[in-house]
């Protein structure tokens, strides 16, 4: 294994090491620390957002560039308006379908290997953005320090979506290819295990 | 020079939280003034924003913006004191969620930006960190020495993130994540502030 591959394989490590951490509970759920830590957890304590935040770096990563960025940045830019609609107090249906449905339409992309024009998937992770930041924007009003979660919670987001990516490298290698498909197809049969409440 | 990096990380990791908007009794206005910009995650988002955008720039051409900021800082300090009534705060609030949500989309764009429009921001930026920061309850004396230590501190943290993200877009070309995680940066600010402002403009009517 060269030096470069040798970088990859301890990333994509770090990161899934990273995304599997146990919440640590020291210091008191009170002002700006409470508000990181509780938006830092919220979205690491639903595993059907872990599931869809992941699939969307492996996605990104597996089109490549631009998609490689373009998806981590396209997602919380629009989850912000699911958010903005959950914090004005606007519902929007079918929520939690709409986030179990994420998991399967994006592990399905990433196990079928789909390649479709990039403005399509941007959108496609765009919809299923809104339904994620609904969730987020909901439960925002009842934080201690409504910015330090949201910060929190975003990086949280992005940390995830990093976690993906570093999975979704993998995919340079014939076995990698095949394991990061199968990780796919994982995710899309969670997002069925979530939308009939098996998970 | 690997060192650096993670010694600049541990040292984040071991900073200690500030006591935002009070002077603690035994240690001098300035300290807290000094401490104040580190508490406050919207002030931290201000200036993490106005850092980054001005980083991508090449520092020749920074002067402007540098300066407007420090001019718009200095006034909003000098006039904070007099930032009394609650609808007051509460435009100013909702006016620095609004830049940082600006300051992120622009970072996020990574497009050439007119220097007048830089400037521009650098002061609105300076003014409304300056306009809150005053201390609450606390003597001419003390809140004088408070602002100061502010002042300096968002100053060097300013130039701080000016450097760190003009050195990052100045090693893209070798390495282009860089100045791709310097635009995902740009769009989780602007997720975190809008969400944010929203629920702002939620309470506020």
């Amino acid at each position: 294994m060269s030096v470069r591959q040798s970088r990859i394989v301890a990333a994509a490590v770090t990161c899934a090491c990273v995304a599997v951490a146990s919440p640590a509970w020291a210091h008191t759920d009170v002002g700006m620390a409470g508000g990181l830590a509780s938006g830092f957890l919220h979205p690491l304590t639903g595993a059907d957002h872990i599931a869809a935040m992941v699939a969307v770096g492996i996605w990104g990563a597996f089109l490549g560039a631009p998609a490689i960025w373009l998806l981590p940045v396209v997602f919380p830019l629009v989850m912000t308006v699911g958010g903005a609609l959950g914090v004005l107090g606007v519902p929007l249906p079918g929520v939690e379908v709409g986030i179990a449905g994420s998991a399967i339409i994006l592990g399905l992309a990433v196990a079928l290997a789909a390649r479709p024009p990039l403005w399509i998937a941007a959108v496609v992770v765009g919809v299923f953005a809104l339904f994620h930041g609904h969730a987020h924007g909901t439960e925002l009003p009842e934080a201690a320090d409504p910015i330090a979660f949201a910060i929190g919670f975003v990086v949280a987001t992005g940390l995830l979506h990093l976690a993906g990516i570093a999975i979704g490298l993998l995919v340079r290698w014939p076995a990698g290819r095949v394991g990061v498909r199968a990780v796919g197809g994982v995710i899309a049969l969670a997002g069925v295990g979530f939308l009939f409440g098996v998970i | 020079m690997k060192a650096l990096p993670l010694a600049a990380a541990l040292l984040l990791a071991c900073a200690v939280p500030a006591a935002a908007h009070t002077v603690t009794e035994g240690t001098s206005g300035f300290t807290d003034g000094l401490q104040h910009p580190f508490g406050i995650p919207a002030h931290m988002m201000t200036i993490l924003g106005l850092g980054l955008l001005l980083g991508q720039r090449d520092l020749a051409t920074l002067r402007g913006p540098i300066y407007g900021f420090l001019a718009g800082l200095v006034g909003g300090l000098v006039l904070s004191p007099f930032l009394t009534t609650d609808v007051m705060t509460a435009g100013l609030s909702a006016t620095q969620l609004a830049l940082v949500a600006v300051l992120g989309g622009l970072i996020a764009m990574s497009r050439p930006l007119p220097l007048a429009l830089l400037a521009t921001l650098g002061v609105i930026g300076g003014a409304v960190l300056g306009l809150d920061s005053a201390p609450d309850g606390a003597t001419l004396q003390q809140t004088a020495a408070c602002l100061a230590g502010t002042a300096i501190a968002l100053i060097l943290v300013l130039l701080n993130l000016v450097a760190l993200a003009n050195y990052a877009m100045a090693q893209a070309a070798r390495h282009p994540w860089m100045s791709v995680g310097m635009r995902i940066v740009g769009s989780w600010i602007v997720a975190a502030s809008l969400m944010v402002l929203a629920l702002h403009l939620r309470n506020s009517f």
